[in-house]
């Protein structure tokens, strides 16, 4: 495997976009080629050079690419954006539209991700090790569909409107989330293993979202029954496989399954879990 | 002076039809004798190439309330499409609905060199002015919406029917003058009226609230006053019953009851939809183009769908309303207070969806069908059918029957059954394209001066290499001429003049006191504040109404 690990020398004081920052479009870069690779910088453009300093090692004969960023980059935008392949790995926080329109591969985040984290995202994981900021996973402004696929694993906290529009995939947040989580949603799940924010699936039209019970829910979402559904199991484990374990939340939970939105179709469901 | 030598021109207006022959336009930028010999004059050689008049389109939203309302509302129209700045051009997002200044580029990089929008409310007009002074090289004009006018409707309950001619010519002018509008726009006569009271129109008699005139009596009262005024474009014409299934008996009618009048029948392909069995669509294009073939004096735009993302906007708005309950998008909805209304509703065209196919079939065959080009317009009611930007791809597709065929297998295999299209093999003549792109559309519009390469006219020129691929030819004009300065270079725009605003004058009308006083106690704004002033249209060109009797 071909491991670029590269350092923040300069912290930049004006946005940098980063999209060039992919670890399947870097296969064949020299280290020189990488220092060269063109960002915007503000209304500028600049080198990656500037700001990185690193170097390239070859490990094992696994195929791809680990790109290893080590740093504060939260003035950084659009790491992994886009990457279908490979594996990006962010020691230290980063900033908005991380892996957003991701196709495939691995980006693990050891800091903070800013906001729209995976939006549009169609494959892939993306885990973060801190929280998320608002909009993760969700569609730009104006577009009918946010996450399409892949899994966003966030130990922390996220924002506000997560999942908004999502399509498809899964978004865990172990820890809490703020308001309006799934809205609009057409599909997908959403999991929020600590305390959510008002107005959880407002407007959604199909989709899973999980919560803890005790959660308000919207008084258009009516409740159906009680019990254990078949693919808990599955999720668990396949959450438990990212390496977060769910503190509380065991196999044989009871969840209070609700439809709706009332308004929109009542075909997506909020499902409350009779956690431990 | 400047002289085009070498190219073949096509100027259907003094039907000239290839022949190569040079044109010449002044310093004043009008089109000119050849200069004797030895005058310095530039020279542009276009060999290979077919030299036109600048394109007219006589029907196009890009400018006003709505528009840009669509553009706020729309951003996803924005993402994927701009252009940075350059030296002399400004730099422009959007495709459906794009930036103004990104309009007047595109238009110009297409050959096109006037443009009219086709929907201004009185009382939105100061905005269309402020953004079409934004819209670079092209002249432009603006119609006035009058068709669910209330005082319009308040004038044609009067009893008195001569009193009520006058005051309602009188009311027009006024409108127009007051709006710097260029002709009388009609949409959905009463019907946007009707919804507003929460109730529907059946056909062209039934009674408006709150005045109980109906559809037939707008229609033929602003047509007869557009007539007695001698305004150089017709009534612009929305039917009542877009987009419905059955709705061509009530275009027939409308045609019929309006018959010896002016009026130009707006985006056809809406309005000619005949009724399955079972209440689906079907192409009633037959019935409307041999009505029209009959009839020499109509003319009409065609309206073609074209697939790919639109945005619908239109002063109908019970049409949008139902439009968004039925696709479910986004939609805003406008009530202008004692005028109109407006919608927006962005969708997308799908050759699979078996209606939006019969829809780009009915439009195709209105323009194969309706024999003389003359009476029909290329337009595609930017950006309610399709953005501007798709005029080449539809010239392709008359010129080019193959390729409207391999075109044809794309669609929902369902559409043979419902529409005519695949027996018509009529292929369209450079010549004939000529006319309804330009000719055509400025002799609907009045305009002498547009149109055609005659010795006096506007040097507005557009100038194509002659390709196999005919949308590749119209797609980048070789160049383009503005008043005779070059504008365009390879489709890209390389200067940024301002266009002119195409005005009718009228005299100095005055809102009679009895409906001053209407004005006074029901619109939110004061008489003083309604007109628009002068300083909105810097570079106005009057057009001329005609003689009356």
């Amino acid at each position: 495997m071909r491991v670029i690990d590269l350092r923040l020398t300069r912290e930049p004081n004006l946005p940098l976009e980063a999209e060039r920052l992919r670890p399947d479009s870097l296969e064949q870069t020299t280290l020189d080629e990488i220092y060269a690779l063109p960002l915007l910088y503000g209304n500028q453009t600049a080198e990656a050079g500037e700001f990185l300093r690193g170097e390239i090692r070859e490990t094992g004969d696994a195929p791809g690419v680990s790109l290893i960023l080590r740093g504060d980059f939260r003035r950084v935008k659009r790491l992994g954006q886009g990457m279908q392949s490979g594996e990006l790995i962010i020691e230290g926080s980063c900033g908005f539209h991380a892996g957003a329109e991701m196709g495939g591969g691995r980006i693990t985040i050891r800091g903070d991700a800013g906001d729209w984290l995976g939006a549009h995202m169609t494959g892939g994981v993306i885990r973060v090790e801190g929280s998320a900021g608002h909009w993760a996973g969700a569609s730009y402004r104006g577009k009918t569909q946010g996450m399409r696929g892949g899994a966003i694993i966030i130990h922390g906290n996220a924002g506000r409107m997560t999942g908004t529009k999502m399509r498809g995939g899964l978004i865990v947040v172990n820890g809490d989330c703020l308001e309006f989580p799934g809205y609009d949603m057409n599909a997908g799940t959403i999991l929020i293993a600590g305390h959510s924010g008002r107005h959880i699936g407002s407007g959604m039209v199909r989709g899973t979202i999980i919560v803890r019970e005790g959660h308000d829910l919207l008084p258009t979402f009516y409740h159906d029954c009680t019990y254990q559904p078949p693919f808990w199991q599955l999720m668990r484990s396949y959450i438990e496989t990212q390496g977060l374990v769910l503190d509380g939340w065991d196999v044989d939970c009871f969840f209070d399954r609700y439809s709706g939105e009332a308004m929109t179709g009542g075909k997506g469901e909020v499902l409350l879990c009779h956690t431990a | 002076m400047l002289k085009i030598i070498n190219g073949a021109l096509y100027d259907p207006a003094q039907e000239i039809n290839g022949q190569i022959r040079a044109v010449c336009v002044g310093d004043d930028g009008k089109i000119r004798d050849a200069p004797p010999e030895g005058q310095p004059c530039e020279t542009v050689d276009a060999a290979g190439c077919a030299v036109m008049a600048g394109g007219v389109d006589i029907h196009s939203h890009i400018a006003g309330t709505k528009v840009n309302s669509a553009r706020s509302m729309c951003p996803e129209d924005h993402y994927d499409h701009f252009k940075p700045h350059t030296a002399t051009t400004r730099a422009g997002t959007g495709f459906t609905v794009p930036t103004s200044f990104y309009t007047g580029y595109e238009y110009a990089g297409l050959g096109y060199t006037t443009v009219f929008e086709a929907a201004v409310p009185p009382l939105e007009a100061r905005h269309a002015h402020e953004e079409l002074l934004d819209v670079p090289i092209i002249d432009t004009g603006a119609y006035t919406l009058m068709g669910n006018n209330y005082m319009v409707m308040q004038i044609l309950a009067e009893e008195d029917p001569v009193g009520r001619r006058e005051r309602l010519r009188d009311l027009i002018s006024w409108l127009l003058e007051s709006t710097k509008g260029y002709a009388v726009k009609v949409v959905n006569p009463g019907g946007v009226e009707s919804w507003k009271w929460a109730q529907g129109i059946q056909n062209l008699d039934t009674p408006i609230p709150p005045f109980g005139v109906t559809p037939r009596q707008i229609m033929t009262g602003l047509a007869e006053a557009v007539r007695d005024l001698g305004l150089p474009h017709g009534m612009h014409l929305h039917c009542n019953h877009l987009g419905e299934a059955g709705n061509y008996i009530t275009t027939l009618e409308t045609m019929r009851a309006l018959d010896g009048l002016p009026v130009h029948m707006t985006h056809l392909q809406f309005h000619a939809y005949g009724q399955n069995k079972k209440g689906t669509l079907k192409s009633a294009a037959r019935e409307l183009a041999d009505y029209i073939n009959e009839h020499p004096n109509v003319t009409c735009d065609v309206g073609q769908l074209v697939f790919g993302p639109a945005t619908t906007m239109t002063a109908d708005a019970p049409m949008q309303y139902r439009l968004h309950v039925v696709t479910g998008h986004k939609w805003i909805n406008n009530d202008v207070e004692m005028e109109s209304g407006a919608g927006v509703v962005p969708l997308q065209y799908k050759p699979k969806s078996l209606v939006n196919a019969i829809q780009w079939c009915i439009g195709l065959e209105l323009l194969l069908l309706v024999k003389n080009p003359w009476q029909i317009v290329l337009t595609t009611d930017h950006p309610n059918a399709g953005p501007f930007s798709a005029y080449p791809q539809i010239i392709r597709l008359l010129m080019d029957r193959d390729y409207r065929a391999s075109q044809m297998e794309a669609l929902n295999p369902r559409v043979g059954k419902h529409t005519v299209l695949s027996q018509l093999s009529r292929e369209y003549t450079l010549e004939e394209i000529a006319v309804i792109t330009r000719s055509a559309a400025a002799r609907a519009l009045g305009l002498a001066q547009r149109g055609n390469l005659s010795v006096g006219s506007c040097g507005d020129i557009a100038i194509y290499r002659v390709q196999e691929d005919k949308e590749r030819m119209f797609r980048q004009p070789a160049y383009v001429f503005k008043d005779g300065a070059l504008v365009v270079r390879d489709g890209t725009a390389v200067q940024s003049p301002q266009g002119r605003r195409l005005l009718v004058r009228l005299g100095d009308a005055a809102l009679p006191d009895d409906l001053a006083q209407e004005f006074h106690n029901y619109y939110s704004i004061t008489l003083a504040n309604f007109p628009v002033q002068d300083e909105y249209t810097p570079r106005p060109e009057v057009i001329p109404c005609k003689k009356t009797a």
